[in-house]
């Protein structure tokens, strides 16, 4: 049994910058892999190399066994790899019905398999049912959060990358976007988190916790041999001693 | 001769050059040969204007030959009416130039390069209804001839000596376009070239510099039709077409789009060139589209960029140029004011980026701006440098208010600030990139620039000077002469702060201008930044990095969610337990998900 | 009336080009300045498939239709795909100018400078007299074109799902990649099926505007006439951009004299351009370069 995602010695930069460097770590299937580290530490960048936004300059990744290094970013949604990106990148002039609908490029499914998906996607996340018809951009940032993962989902992944979803949300929003990750966890979806708030991937949202400093992993260890105190001071995320 | 010889007297090399073309053109060419050069000048000048146009500027000055033509029946017209003195001729027809340029570009660089590229390509289609118009004074589609005998300052001129006049033209034309690259202004252009939101950010508006180019590139064209005119003492609308439009774009692309002495070489291919045989006349058109495209596709920067790279394998870069004055040791002031933020709101698409902001930052003293992402403060700063408009709210620095006002005007009035990704253009020395910092500043007027007035050489001078002390300021005096993008990045973001500080600001924001450093890299940042402060600077930085932060500042404020929830010294800050907790996320204030917590963890 | 339906027949020429254009930019947000010279070729396709070698109306269509479709496979692959911008910048200003000429250079090689007739495609020549004007049939086609293609592919565009793909590669192509779409494949489409249009359109017109060499630099400048006060990214806008300035252009004839149109127009474009840049329908996501 292959794990969802190996990634080995991947090297990613933007022209002659190198941002990260050789870095080789494991996703197991079924859990979820939260990604730390402070501001520069190369997360977004990496998240973009596995997407295939960024081409690699080294090294290979590796999606359930499949060697997926050279493929362009639309071939990898098609293997089951997606990213939702941070920011919360989503077609606000599109309404949330049409956004959902562009997450079924990455199949063929058409016609009553793609409502069903609809229904599926709907029911996870009542409030975006009740606003289907709506321009994506009237939506709240915890909704437009929710739809970003939603038609992530409709391409039906098999390991979902997601970038800060917290960024910019109140706590108790924060809570039903990490419950609703969660869940998909449950449901045998593996999922790599880039997160800032420690307490919550440590207190369990993530299994796994792997950190970034330079470009370079400086930890990688399950969730549970850790502690606030030690992620967080190594992040410099406080300048207690 | 040294790299800086070559630029000094770069003056020199053409000036030979061209004296050499006149005097074995006028000893050893029959009229015939004399006449291609001539020509060959004509083309020159309209393509030397294209470049300046297209290849600094940015704008594809598709229209040129309205230009050429506005300057040839403005002479023609003159001439008909007896009026043959040169000079009075050749400022009509620049004058007829610039208007043409005007009226087009105005309205056209409203809408992106493209809208303006066809509104000057419109310009040619109109020229034979114009001349119809006006057809008692122009000839119609007839033509106007009797272009003949040009006097100079009276002296009716022998065909030797009009030669020799517009090959003299020619020369000092490229010598003001050698000047105008070489002052500010170009380096104005090329800032602009390599981000509109960096050329706002030092105070330059992008739509006045690009007019500009526009503008200046239509004059020379006007001086072309002039000579032409009295070159062919007839002209009608068969030699002002599109075709010829084509065929002086691709001589442009060809020698170098942002090359100065490309112009001549593209321009003499284009008269000399296998193209002119006459079994090729008929291909003419179809290899001139396969230039366009070919070189268009491979070679960005035509046969000048290759020349470029030749000078620089044999040792002799063109970029590395002045002298560095030796900087002062004496103290940098920068005269810092108090910078007051009230009730600013921000919402993008129903989400509060700033609900209600209030704060204060003090000369003197470096005010930090801490917060998780997504609290807003990036936008905060956006806000206060004008790249963002507030919904509500007042932004004042001293007593001046800011809100409302565009970034380039913002920047005048004394904001400076750094972006997240260092924004440095290429082919610059870390010298002429803190230089560019004061190109906000009220300068010399271009005719002074043109001139080499005194004015324009006393402020170029202090320009430098300026920017000497300040990399002195940070230590970086050492690398001042190195091409700035080969520089590592934590000194490429000293550069940035410098550019920031040698406008002498009223205020210095810089967002998050320590990600990605190393610890070293980071002492050095503090060291800066502290010494801006000390010299009377009122800084404002955002940060992610909080024990950087608590180390640096004065005074902390946090953000999260769009609004300030913590103020304070960064001792007050540093055990602040909510500070602590927005950005670890706890929940220590609900109790009920703590307890869900704790069950999973058991 | 009969300078309306005039004003109507020329406008949807122009509404046909802009229709073309829009194909372009409405799916990787380039202008392509050579398209009108697709519509130039199909006069002269039109030319020597029913004049010169007296071949059936549908198999020159269908040639179009190939040949249109190969040559925009090329343009985009030789002149856009290769740019480090992929079109989004600078390069593609040269280089679309570049193909423009190179299929003008073509044309004057093989056809020369000589403007030929070509008989109506599809209907015979004759003319109506309708609502109180004379109108040729062929504009009547030609007009009903202009129309059902706008309606056609507006609809398309809101509706289908290439439309929707290509909405969203244009607003945002890493966050369209990111949805399985393939934005290059969107571009290339685009290409290909505004060039088929383009050259189909020119075997339609053909009888209307005579095969000549010119004609492409003429509609290059009033289909963005068109285009602009339409608003970029609008089918619906191309339609009524093209027939203000085809009724425009004849009106100004008419009443004002034969120097007149082209000046008006010009007037019409700046006027245009200082108060409502982005035309009457624009879409804001389309930003011209």
């Amino acid at each position: 049994m292959s794990e969802a995602l190996e990634i080995t010695g991947l090297r990613l930069g933007y022209g002659d910058l190198t941002a990260v460097w050789d870095v080789s770590f494991t996703v197991r299937t079924g859990r979820i892999c939260a990604l730390v580290g402070r501001n520069g530490a190369g997360k977004t960048t990496l998240l973009s190399g596995l997407a295939g936004l960024l081409p690699a300059k080294a090294g290979t990744v590796r999606l359930h066994g499949e060697d997926i290094t050279g493929r362009p970013t639309h071939a990898r949604v098609k293997a089951g790899l997606t990213l939702v990106q941070e920011g919360r990148r989503i077609f606000r002039s599109l309404t949330v019905q049409e956004n959902l609908r562009l997450g079924a490029f990455a199949h063929d499914a058409r016609g009553d398999e793609l409502r069903s998906l609809f229904d599926e996607v709907y029911e996870r996340f009542p409030a975006l049912a009740e606003r289907r018809d709506h321009a994506s951009g009237a939506l709240s940032g915890g909704q437009q959060q929710m739809l970003a993962i939603a038609q992530a989902l409709v391409s039906r992944p098999r390991v979902l990358l997601i970038d800060e979803p917290s960024a910019g949300l109140a706590p108790v929003i924060v809570d039903e976007v990490h419950q609703a990750i969660r869940r998909l966890r449950d449901e045998g979806l593996t999922i790599v988190l880039v997160e800032q708030l420690i307490e919550d991937v440590l207190g369990g949202v993530a299994d796994d916790v792997v950190m970034l400093d330079g470009g370079k992993v400086v930890l990688d260890a399950p969730a549970d041999t850790l502690s606030v105190e030690d992620v967080s001071s190594r992040m410099e995320l406080t300048a207690r001693a | 001769m040294s790299a800086r010889a070559l630029t000094r007297h770069g003056w020199v090399v053409p000036l030979v050059l061209t004296a050499l073309v006149g005097v074995v053109s006028l000893a050893v060419m029959g009229e015939y040969g004399q006449r291609q050069v001539m020509i060959i000048v004509v083309y020159t000048l309209i393509v030397s204007g294209l470049n300046l146009s297209f290849g600094y500027g940015g704008e594809l000055a598709l229209g040129q030959v309205a230009m050429f033509a506005a300057g040839a029946y403005v002479t023609g017209v003159l001439a008909s009416h007896g009026q043959y003195e040169l000079l009075i001729a050749l400022v009509a027809s620049v004058a007829a130039a610039g208007a043409v340029g005007l009226v087009s570009g105005v309205p056209g660089l409203r809408l992106g390069h493209w809208s303006l590229a066809l509104t000057s390509f419109f310009l040619v289609l109109l020229i034979p209804d114009v001349l119809m118009l006006f057809e008692e004074e122009t000839g119609g589609l007839q033509g106007l001839s009797g272009i003949l005998d040009p006097t100079l300052f009276g002296i009716t001129l022998a065909w030797s000596d009009f030669f020799v006049f517009a090959l003299v033209l020619g020369f000092l034309w490229l010598m003001v376009v050698r000047n105008i690259v070489l002052s500010r202004h170009g380096h104005a252009l090329r800032v602009l070239r390599e981000s509109p939101s960096l050329a706002a950010s030092l105070g330059l508006s992008a739509y006045r510099l690009r007019l500009r180019a526009y503008v200046l590139g239509s004059l020379p064209a006007g001086a072309a039709g002039c000579v032409f005119a009295y070159l062919t003492g007839f002209i009608s609308p068969d030699a002002f077409t599109l075709n010829l439009a084509i065929a002086l774009l691709a001589a442009s692309i060809i020698g170098g789009v942002d090359s100065i002495y490309g112009a001549p070489v593209g321009a003499a291919l284009l008269v000399l060139g296998p193209l002119q045989t006459s079994g090729a006349e008929k291909l003419s058109t179809l290899l001139y589209g396969v230039f366009l495209v070919v070189v268009g596709v491979l070679l960005s920067g035509g046969l000048a960029s290759i020349g470029r790279t030749l000078l620089r394998r044999a040792g002799l870069d063109p970029a590395t140029s002045h002298a560095v004055p030796a900087a002062e040791a004496g103290t940098f002031r920068v005269p810092g004011e108090r910078v007051t933020v009230a009730g600013v709101r921000k919402a993008f698409d129903g989400v509060k980026a700033l609900n209600g902001v209030d704060l204060r930052a003090e000369p003197g003293q470096v005010l930090a701006i801490l917060g998780p992402n997504g609290a807003g403060k990036t936008t905060l700063l956006n806000a206060i440098s004008g790249f963002v408009r507030p919904d509500e709210g007042q932004i004042r620095l001293g007593d001046r208010e800011l809100r409302g006002l565009s970034p380039d005007r913002i920047a005048r009035q004394g904001v400076s600030r750094t972006f997240q990704t260092p924004l440095i253009p290429r082919g610059m020395t870390a010298q002429e990139v803190v230089e560019c910092g004061r190109l906000g500043r009220p300068g010399p007027r271009l005719p002074g620039v043109v001139l080499r007035s005194p004015k324009m050489r006393r402020t170029r001078a202090e320009d430098r000077r300026a920017a000497a002390s300040a990399l002195a300021f940070a230590g970086l005096a050492e690398v001042a002469g190195t091409d700035a993008q080969a520089l590592p990045l934590g000194t490429r973001r000293l550069l940035e702060v410098v550019r920031a500080v040698v406008a002498q600001p009223g205020v210095i924001l810089l967002d998050e201008p320590a990600a990605g450093l190393d610890d070293a890299g980071q002492e050095e940042l503090a060291r800066l930044v502290r010494r801006a402060r000390d010299a009377g600077g009122t800084v404002i930085i955002v940060e992610h990095n909080v024990r950087f932060v608590l180390d640096l500042a004065d005074r902390v404020v946090v953000m999260a969610l769009g609004e300030v929830i913590a103020e304070g010294t960064p001792d007050e800050i540093r055990n602040d337990e909510t500070v602590i907790a927005t950005y670890l996320g706890s929940r220590s204030q609900a109790p009920a998900a703590a307890g869900a917590r704790a069950e999973e963890d058991a | 009336m009969t300078v309306i339906w005039a004003g109507l027949a020329v406008g949807a020429v122009y509404a046909l080009v802009a229709v073309a254009y829009n194909l372009v930019l409405t799916t990787s947000g380039v202008f392509n300045f050579a398209q009108p010279q697709f519509i130039m070729l199909g006069t002269f396709l039109a030319y020597e498939g029913l004049v010169a070698h007296d071949v059936p109306v549908v198999v020159v269509l269908a040639g179009a239709l190939v040949l249109g479709g190969v040559l925009g496979f090329v343009e985009e692959r030789l002149a856009i795909r290769p740019l480090p911008d992929a079109g989004g910048g600078h390069g593609a200003l040269v280089t679309t100018v570049g193909a423009s000429v190179v299929m003008l250079g073509a044309a004057l090689v093989i056809w020369g400078t000589n403007a030929r007739n070509v008989p109506p495609v599809l209907l015979d020549e004759g003319a109506l007299t309708l609502l109180g004007g004379q109108v040729e049939k062929t504009d009547l086609l030609i007009i009903a074109l202009a129309v059902v293609s706008a309606a056609v592919l507006h609809v398309a565009h809101r509706r289908s799902r290439f439309g929707l793909a290509s909405r969203a590669a244009i607003t945002d192509a890493a966050a369209a990649r990111l949805r399985g779409i393939d934005a290059g494949r969107v571009q290339t489409l685009g290409f290909v099926l505004a060039g088929m249009f383009a050259m189909a359109v020119g075997v339609i017109v053909a009888s209307k505007v005579t095969a000549n060499v010119t004609l492409g630099n003429n509609l290059v400048i009033l289909g963005f006439v068109a285009v602009a006060v339409g608003g970029f990214g609008s089918y619906a806008g191309a339609l009524l951009g093209g027939m203000v300035t085809g009724l425009a252009e004849q009106l100004s004839l008419r009443y004002v004299g034969s120097e007149a149109p082209l000046l008006i127009l010009f007037v019409l474009l700046l006027t245009v351009l200082m108060i409502k840049p982005t035309g009457l329908l624009g879409d804001r996501e389309v930003r011209l370069l």
